[in-house]
């Protein structure tokens, strides 16, 4: 073989080995990893139907779309009319509009006109919107836009896979680290994988859950209810966006098909379509894809907001919720009635939705990004965590003109935030205190359901005052510090572990007591100082443990920024706890399986199944404990995952009930009312705020509670001191009581 | 006064040197009453303290930064040496918040101001173009703030730790000074106030200005803005008299080395020695900053590289001729 045969010969079988490479790649990628994916974590991914995805005739869909026109004309009609105290010059007035040609004009939605032209006369779901909208301009600034790829710009969004491993988060571990700031692998944080004491469970084992509930006594027939995180999630599948939770890998196409466009854009969406259908496969959520609902999509509004976060906000026990009145055509969705903050936003009780804005006023979006803010105390994910939400965007830092006090109203805004004078009670259902191991019997909804302790919105009781320098730690606890406090501010060892009013304690004693009569074995007395005090439950040598670390990584945290007072929601839950993974400020709480919980009451056995779920099994394996398992037990406090099993071969749990060590405290900045506090409610002798444990000496919380200008003869001329001796620059040195 | 001083007192470029001694100047007004500085910061130390005007929408700050009071030359006098007039009740009454103040109500006595020649100072603001052109509209606190403001020299040297920072840099003193000028200068609606019909743009007054950024950054405005021999810098010119020749600066002899880095040049010539001076003080100005020894040498080393280029050329020229017979 001559030199060049042996040449050519030698390169062309190079080619062919270099593009088998990427071959093969692709093809483990593409195909035996999700296999291996799924057979790994449990989770299925099926093509995706709906029964209501109907195809209309050429006719059907004009008679829809004319009469989708005329009612929307004629609330128009109604609403320009409604001046009128004669009914019957009412009724010939909106006669009138409704035959007004520019009137109907612009009442149209534009949708009927671009699905007409086209001929679409079937919704299929996201293949539909994409026709038209593969890319979307996304505004990153004033007057800057970006071209994106719609699809892929939604399933990287915390709407479809509800966590976030960008970096920027306002949260920080217990071992003084922010999230992800310097992780070799970031951690995927957010509602998917939190603890959280309010759901009870976790995205996985409570995603769609049928629950056979009684309603009519124990032996009476069955209806089926629908309950889990799905239900105000906008993935349709059998799981949350579990591949997104890995380091690599994709949520399948046929996955992303079952995304909701409509529940966001559509302002005649049918929250009756959301229940849980069971198929084949499993169980998911069903979704509204009527021809009438695609028919009627805008940008978003509130309307579509708050079919999800009213939940948030409002609570279900909120009377002006939307969606607790459409609770499903088949198989509806299960009433939570502790509410997670108690502040609607609705015209009754928000000044905003009073005025009309729109959601995206403030939180203004980028492509399919919607920021929360630079601040933050919970684990939610935030696309934007670098984009601000705050009332300066439109108050500027000057926003009180009208009140004769104005100038010292903006002055207060150095320390005090807007929050915290603007929204002054939350509703009455907010919850305070969830005990999961107690269940008690839902006479009207037929199933058993977590104990809430204790529920109050109002002030020292439902909710107190936190320095918050717009940072939290990993199980929602407010960072921050007084500027100029000369006292001791330990919001871990005060504000946050102990409920000490009077009140509290005795609505607490009294539930406890009734508890008693069906769990006998209840000491009240042991109860009530645990739920009160959570760190009554800890050993001496925790304690400690507790104190140094609180001393070495959170102080310094507390002293970044700049803090100010703001409002805080409490909130505890007593869980199961794995008795192997333990720390300083609570353990690894585990999840309820609803079924179990709900029907039975058994919240063991309920642990017991949720905890077999695969992927709670794969979290007790070494790989899992490595990727992500280690670094989330740093983050809580705790120096590395022990991945021994909960539940052993014989069936033995170790686990036990505990409150998390301190309290939750979540930001509350929605339900906000024009008229703020007066000055009074917090400078006088029993104001809302207790300036002492907000780490204020007794000298200064004595000046700030007795201020001269509000003593009744408002002269305030204060007597020059009578030392003359020590010069005039000693004022200097006096003690500052800074506001 | 001695050439030193004087000298440091021209770097003194910003503010309104404004000594004072508070047992000298201390308000006594037999008055019993008196309320102490602490007891206005309770408010005034506020620092959202404020409110938008009424007029024109700004935000006016009413915020008395304690820090800078502190170290400011004011330091030792109570509020209520200035703010007579029943600021002691809250709301403060209108009449106490039409007060008049003017500097040189207290200043024109004191024998210590002397060498700060206030009323000179008055003079050459009274003949600038903001007090021409707008007579009622601009005063000291136009441009000075009373809270903040130091002097350079002599009242302080008795307190060490208080002067240490008065010695600026000089990047520093010009972003000091060019900030005083800008909060209007670039703020269109400022300025609308005051010119509704012809409100001057900076921008466009400047085009023929190569390079803005660097001169914003590097150079008063007040250095083309002032006569030359103003010493004072208060007779702030109006546009088609400042100066606008760019040889008044890069050139030899500088405007730039009695004006900007007069104390600057002083001190590194203390320092250094005088030849050393050129070379080693932070300036550098285009056309300014020369050394002729170096320029000297370097020709020299052009020269010398010349020379052996064409010596080399040639060397190798006839050795190539040499070995083509």
């Amino acid at each position: 073989m001559s030199k060049r045969e042996f040449l050519s010969g030698f390169s062309i079988r190079w080619f062919e080995c270099l593009l088998a490479v990427p071959l093969i790649l692709i093809l483990i990628y593409q195909v035996l990893y999700p296999i291996f994916f799924e057979s790994y974590t449990g989770v299925v991914n099926e093509e995706l139907t709906y029964g209501n995805s109907e195809w209309l005739s050429k006719k059907e869909f004009e008679s829809l779309a004319n009469k989708i026109n005329y009612e929307k004309q004629y609330q128009r009609a109604i609403k320009i009319t409604h001046t009128h105290d004669n009914d019957f010059t009412m009724r010939l007035h909106v006669e009138m509009l409704m035959n007004t040609p520019s009137l109907s004009m612009d009442t149209e939605f534009k949708h009927i006109q671009y699905f007409r032209a086209a001929g679409t006369r079937h919704y299929a779901g996201p293949s539909t919107c994409l026709q038209c909208h593969e890319y979307t301009l996304k505004r990153t600034g004033p007057g800057d836009y970006e071209k994106v790829n719609l699809l892929d710009d939604i399933v990287e969004s915390v709407h479809f896979k509800f966590q976030s491993s960008a970096k920027g988060a306002s949260t920080f571990g217990y071992d003084g680290r922010q999230l992800n700031e310097e992780s070799v692998i970031p951690l995927p944080m957010g509602k998917i994988n939190r603890a959280c004491g309010i759901p009870g469970s976790f995205s996985w084992t409570g995603w769609a859950e049928l629950i056979a509930s009684r309603p009519h006594g124990e032996n009476d027939k069955i209806e089926l209810r629908s309950e889990g995180c799905g239900q105000c999630h906008i993935g349709g599948n059998y799981h949350p966006a579990t591949e997104k939770m890995m380091p690599f890998g994709d949520v399948p196409d046929i996955v992303k098909e079952g995304i909701d466009c409509l529940i966001c854009h559509s302002q005649q969406y049918d929250l009756d379509q959301r229940f849980v259908i069971r198929d084949e496969y499993g169980t998911r959520w069903n979704q509204d894809r009527s021809m009438r609902a695609a028919l009627t999509v805008t940008r978003p509004t509130n309307f579509n907001c708050l079919l999800c976060h009213q939940h948030n906000f409002g609570g279900d026990a909120f009377a002006g919720n939307y969606a607790v009145k459409h609770l499903g055509h088949k198989n509806p969705r299960l009433l939570h009635m502790g509410a997670k903050r108690g502040t609607p936003f609705s015209p009754e009780t928000d000044v905003h939705a009073k005025a009309g804005l729109l959601c995206t006023d403030c939180h203004v979006p980028e492509g399919h990004k919607i920021p929360r803010g630079l601040q933050g105390v919970d684990l939610v994910s935030n696309d934007l965590p670098t984009k601000a939400v705050a009332c300066e965007g439109c108050h500027t830092k000057a926003p009180h003109s009208a009140s004769k006090d104005h100038v010292m109203l903006n002055g207060h805004l150095a320390r005090v935030a807007c929050e915290t004078c603007h929204i002054k009670v939350l509703e009455p259902s907010n919850l305070v205190l969830r005990d999961w191991i107690h269940p008690s019997w839902n006479e009207e909804e037929g199933i058993f359901t977590p104990t809430d302790i204790y529920l109050s919105g109002e002030v020292g009781k439902g909710f107190t005052f936190l320095w918050f320098n717009g940072n939290g730690t990993f199980l929602a606890n407010a960072l921050g510090s007084n500027p100029t406090g000369e006292g001791f501010y330990a919001p871990l060892e005060n504000q946050l572990a102990i409920l000490g009013n009077p009140e509290v304690v005795a609505a607490v004693h009294k539930k406890v007591e009734e508890l008693k009569e069906t769990y006998p074995e209840i000491d009240v007395k042991n109860y009530v100082r645990n739920a009160l005090n959570p760190l009554s439950q800890m050993s001496a040598e925790m304690l400690e443990l507790r104190r140094e670390k609180i001393e070495k990584f959170i102080s310094p945290l507390m002293k970044l920024g700049t803090s100010k007072i703001y409002p805080f929601k409490l909130f505890n839950a007593i869980m199961y706890e794995d008795l192997a993974n333990q720390g300083p400020f609570g353990g690894m709480i585990l999840p309820f399986n609803y079924p179990v919980y709900y029907e039975r009451g058994a919240p063991k056995a309920s642990v017991a199944k949720a905890i077999q779920h695969p992927i709670v099994r794969r979290m007790y394996e070494t790989p899992f404990k490595v990727y992500m398992m280690d670094e989330f037990m740093r983050y809580f406090g705790i120096d590395e995952w022990n991945a021994k099993f909960p539940l052993s071969e014989d069936g033995q749990l170790n686990i036990a009930p505990f409150w998390m060590r301190q309290m939750g405290s979540l930001m509350i900045n929605h339900g906000i009312q024009l008229k703020g506090r007066e000055c009074r409610e917090c400078h006088s002798e029993n104001g809302i705020l207790d300036f002492e444990k907000l780490g204020y000496s007794a000298k200064q919380a004595a000046a700030l509670r007795d201020v001269p200008e509000l003593r009744e003869n408002k002269v305030t001329i204060a007597k020059k001191q009578p030392d003359k001796s020590q010069g005039n620059s000693d004022y200097w040195h006096l003690n500052q009581i800074s506001q | 006064m001695n050439r030193h001083n004087w000298l440091f007192f021209l770097f003194t470029l910003m503010l309104l040197p404004w000594a004072v001694a508070a047992e000298e100047v201390a308000v006594d007004t037999g008055d019993p009453e008196t309320i102490p500085n602490t007891h206005c910061l309770r408010c005034h130390g506020m620092g959202t303290l404020g409110y938008r005007d009424k007029l024109t929408g700004n935000l006016v700050t009413l915020q008395i930064s304690e820090a800078k009071y502190n170290t400011s030359n004011h330091r030792k006098l109570d509020c209520v040496a200035c703010h007579q007039g029943g600021f002691g009740t809250y709301p403060h009454p209108d009449k106490a918040k039409a007060e008049h103040l003017y500097c040189i109500d207290c200043h024109q006595q004191d024998e210590k101001i002397q060498p700060y020649h206030f009323l000179k100072i008055e003079d050459e603001f009274k003949r600038s173009v903001h007090a021409q052109k707008h007579p009622d509209e601009f005063s000291c606190f136009s441009c000075h703030n009373a809270h903040k403001f130091l002097s350079s020299r002599g009242v302080l040297d008795d307190e060490p730790e208080v002067g240490k920072h008065l010695h600026r840099e000089v990047l520093e003193a010009v972003t000091y000074a060019n900030n005083i000028c800008m909060r209007c200068h670039d703020s269109p609606v400022q300025l609308l106030g005051l010119d509704p019909d012809s409100p001057p743009n900076f921008l466009r007054a400047h085009d023929w200005l190569p390079n803005h950024e660097l001169h914003w950054r590097k150079v008063r405005c007040i250095d083309c803005h002032l006569a030359e021999s103003d010493k004072l810098l208060h007779e702030i010119l109006p546009a088609e008299k400042a100066l606008n020749d760019c040889r008044n600066c890069h050139s030899r002899n500088s405007m730039l080395l009695g004006k900007l880095y007069l104390y600057s040049t002083q001190q590194s010539r203390e320092k250094y020695g005088f030849v050393n001076s050129v070379i080693m003080n932070d300036a550098y100005v285009i056309g300014m900053t020369r050394n002729t020894f170096l320029e000297r040498i370097s020709l020299i080393m052009f020269g010398f590289t010349v020379v052996a280029l064409g010596a080399h050329g040639l060397g190798r020229w006839t050795a190539f001729r040499r070995r083509g017979k």
